[in-house]
């Protein structure tokens, strides 16, 4: 029953942090020094935790060890990305945050 | 348009100041004139990432600062006797930096809001997630304006620091995450070294510093094994403490000590007077 709410709402804030993230580039980014779209990467930052912290608590309840493993990973991913993330290659880097998400979201839909 | 500025008058004596992030040497101009009144050369230039273009701060790491520094002060070195650091903010914590790296060759230290911890009272309520936007991508996304008190209390001399951040005359309107990003890792860097710190230190923080709490202060101070060193707690201005309503308490502060610093260093006794 637990698992089944954070499987859901995990996957809720996968696709508001993929929303957000896009609507951040292709709407605000030429304007981001607003202290509303300051407050709006708040939020994808607020959508990045719940992501990290469903996918911790997916992982401690699952039966699974390989999906515990494997969830584990995708909690790190976004710190993982962020370590190499240069400035020069930002938008590649955040490209591959929302594939992996997107691959996490096919993952749990699965399993 | 270089705000650098190098005042002198060939004294033996200099301080070599920094200004704080997303700042300019234009900060440090009233202050750098005051050393200079009491017989100190003065440099200060623009931090790497600041100058000219100040996009070049998304891309500027801790040891582009570190080494350029170092860089700084090796050219001082050649051609003065005695050589004193001060600077606010991240420039503060740079002038600790350069205790640590040349313990022997850095006369004194003034350290001005110096900046280990980001925990001021004007930072944001989301600044919980600070942590993890600093270690993901999403600090490549964000841009903190700058906006009220932008540091000072005095209410006339904020309208015209706003005036003059607002035209980007004399530093970047937002704090960029990647610059933050980078002064906390500056910022550990040096915290791990600070008991190295053995030269005279003075350290002057406000109680109400909007950007950084007294806390990093308290710390520089217990942990630096220096026998001279003073903590002084100002209590009517914010972040900018040379622009503020206790500035002119700052500079005679600052220029007393360094004085007394360079007059001791000058007698047999040297060390034996306390310059508080």
């Amino acid at each position: 029953m637990l698992l089944n709410f954070l499987n859901y709402a995990f996957i809720t804030v996968s696709i508001l942090y993929i929303l957000s993230v896009l609507i951040y580039k292709i709407l605000i980014f030429k304007n981001y020094t607003n202290i509303k779209t300051t407050s709006f990467i708040a939020f994808i930052a607020l959508m990045l935790m719940f992501y990290v912290l469903f996918a911790i608590l997916i992982a401690i309840l699952s039966p699974y060890p390989k999906d515990k493993i494997i969830m584990l990973l995708f909690a790190c991913c976004p710190f993982v990305i962020g370590r190499f993330a240069t400035y020069k290659y930002e938008n590649q880097y955040s490209l591959t945050q929302i594939l992996l998400i997107i691959v996490s979201i096919i993952y749990l839909l699965k399993f | 348009m270089s705000l650098d500025f190098y005042y002198t008058n060939n004294n033996k004596r200099v301080v070599l100041l920094f200004h704080g992030l997303t700042g300019s040497p234009y900060e440090l101009k009233k202050y750098g004139m005051a050393l200079f009144e009491r017989g100190f050369d003065v440099v200060a230039k623009s931090l790497p990432g600041h100058g000219d273009d100040f996009k070049n701060i998304y891309t500027t790491t801790y040891l582009d600062w570190l080494n350029f520094s170092y860089g700084e002060f090796e050219k001082l070195n050649e051609a003065y006797d005695e050589i004193y650091v001060s600077g606010l903010c991240l420039g503060a914590v740079l002038a600790l930096n350069l205790a640590i790296k040349y313990p022997k060759k850095v006369k004194g230290v003034v350290s001005l809001s110096t900046t280990l911890f980001l925990d001021g009272w004007r930072l944001p309520w989301y600044k919980f997630l600070m942590p993890l936007a600093l270690s993901t991508i999403i600090r490549f996304y964000y841009n903190y304006p700058e906006c009220d008190p932008h540091g000072i209390k005095n209410e006339k001399t904020r309208a015209v620091i706003k005036k003059l951040l607002e035209k980007g005359d004399v530093g970047l309107n937002d704090f960029p995450m990647t610059g933050i990003y980078e002064l906390i890792k500056l910022s550990k860097f040096v915290r791990k070294d600070l008991a190295k710190i053995e030269a005279p230190t003075l350290l002057i923080h406000s109680k109400y510093d909007d950007l950084t709490s007294i806390k990093s202060a308290n710390l520089v101070y217990n942990k630096i094994s220096s026998k001279q060193k003073e903590k002084i707690i100002l209590d009517n201005s914010y972040h900018m403490v040379l622009y503020d309503n206790e500035k002119g308490f700052v500079f005679d502060k600052a220029t007393n000590f360094l004085t007394c610093l360079s007059n001791a260093s000058k007698k047999e006794n040297k060390g034996a007077l306390l310059c508080y």
